[in-house]
């Protein structure tokens, strides 16, 4: 008797399911090309009149990923990755950083394949044309959102494999905020390794640093009572910054596609900053005192977003 | 009562219907997303007047949470930020939001007034950027690397 109720719960879930949008499966298949293929080349990273580049090897085998970047303008910084345990080299600050298990991504990797479906929930996707971006033909795709809780985001993948080749970021008045793109760029079978590997092993005498946080109270005594569709927390650390007497809580949320930064500190840390919005750096900020702190939500989204966030932020048994 | 509360907001009651209003909102813990909209309602209003006014009090009434008035505390302290930071430019204004109507797809362009912070709000600022660009987002790595020889 088992297994036609059994057979019948597969039947009825694949039924059910909703099937996979023609969106969803673009986006699922721009999300895997980072994992399937292996490739150098150079990406720059554009904002007004601000611009960085950035060396990158990849290499995907046997489902493993490594990545190798390393900045070509201003300081020097590498990081590998190898799977989603991340390290960073910082040599004029001799600071070495690692991380396990991180959420990070970088460019040209978006979100990760089980994250697409999500992503698809909040963007009407559909087809711009074709491009040339690095020696490489790509299609355009253009994700507009189906709210007003994020801006629109413009992806040209590779024809034949759809690495994402160039990413922007666009508001409502068609400014571009910001744009990835590959400068150069090689497809490759196999990767050698030496372009895997850091340029100077040797950290001795570096500071280390570790993003791993030991589980501490004050985190749980902050919570969202509510999100915009499709946040969530990934992330929450508490990070020394110079001049604090106190450590700052830092937050992250995303939607999968965009990421925004919850700050928390005391008000004895820093001078009174007020309320209100601001625009630094490449993103929106709002802030907001609460009881005895500050907070400043940060990110690339629409204010609103940012103002919800703050709005929903509140202190468990806070002193009225 | 989300009719009330959008008449509220947009300060079309006043006496004693106000004090009704007020008193029947009184739920601590939504005081957040009272002051958010808030918020966003006076940006909208700062330039673009009525229309957005009215479609900021649709998207209230379509919004399920119960609102709690702000307390005239947190608006003084707003008014002394904001007259406190009248000449700086370091901290540069956003201002710009867009509505889009409910199951519509037209999104309408507002340029909002200026909202702005303390003075001394600016470094903070540049801090948590360099944090949010460098460590979340892997860019902007200068700004990131100097903060970490700066924490020690």
């Amino acid at each position: 008797m088992r297994l036609p109720v059994l057979l019948l719960a597969f039947w009825s879930s694949a039924v059910l399911a909703e099937p996979a949008s023609e969106g969803s499966e673009w986006l699922l298949r721009m999300a895997s090309a980072s994992r399937e293929v292996s490739f150098v080349g150079t990406f720059i990273y554009q904002r007004g009149d601000f611009n960085e580049t950035t060396r990158i090897a990849h290499r995907s085998e046997s489902g493993q990923s490594i990545d190798h970047l390393e900045t070509l303008s201003g300081r020097q910084r590498e990081i590998v990755r190898v799977g989603q345990d991340v390290t960073w080299y910082m040599p004029e600050s001799k600071t070495v950083r690692t991380e396990r298990q991180s959420y990070r991504r970088f460019f040209p990797d978006l979100f990760g394949p089980e994250r697409a479906r999500t992503v698809s929930q909040f963007y009407e996707i559909s087809r711009a044309g074709t491009d040339r971006v690095a020696g490489y033909d790509c299609v355009n795709y253009v994700l507009t959102p189906k709210d007003n809780f994020r801006y629109r985001q413009s992806i040209c993948a590779e024809t034949k494999t759809w690495l994402p080749l160039r990413v922007a970021t666009v508001n409502e008045r068609q400014d571009r905020l910001e744009t990835f793109a590959f400068s150069q760029l090689q497809l490759l079978p196999k990767i050698d390794p030496n372009d895997l590997r850091v340029r100077n092993p040797d950290t001795s005498g570096w500071t280390q640093e570790s993003a791993a946080q030991a589980a501490d109270p004050a985190f749980g005594n902050w919570f969202f009572r509510e999100l915009p569709a499709g946040f969530a927390m990934v992330s929450e650390s508490q990070r020394v910054m110079p001049g604090r007497p106190q450590p700052v809580i830092h937050k992250v949320l995303s939607d999968g596609m965009v990421w925004v930064s919850v700050f928390i500190e005391p008000l004895s840390n820093t001078p009174a900053m007020g309320r209100g919005l601001s625009q630094q750096g490449g993103a929106n900020a709002y802030s907001r005192p609460i009881g005895n702190h500050h907070v400043t939500v940060v990110g690339l989204v629409p204010v609103q977003t940012l103002v919800l966030i703050g709005g929903a932020l509140t202190q468990r048994n806070a002193a009225p | 009562m989300n009719e009330r509360l959008s008449a509220l907001m947009d300060g079309e009651l006043d006496g004693l219907e106000a004090d009704l209003a007020l008193r029947s909102l009184k739920q601590e813990d939504a005081r957040g997303d009272w002051e958010s909209w808030h918020l966003i309602g006076d940006v909208l209003r700062g330039d673009h007047g009525c229309s957005v006014a009215a479609r900021v009090s649709q998207r209230l009434t379509e919004e399920p949470t119960v609102f709690a008035p702000r307390p005239l505390l947190n608006q003084q302290a707003r008014s002394v930020a904001l007259s406190a930071a009248a000449s700086v430019a370091a901290v540069a204004v956003v201002g710009y939001l867009a509505l889009t109507t409910a199951g519509g797809q037209t999104q309408d362009r507002y340029d909002a007034r200026q909202v702005r912070l303390a003075p001394q709000a600016a470094p903070v600022l540049a801090d948590y950027m360099a944090l949010h660009q460098g460590e979340v987002r892997n860019i902007g790595m200068d700004g990131y690397d100097r903060l970490a020889e700066a924490a020690r």
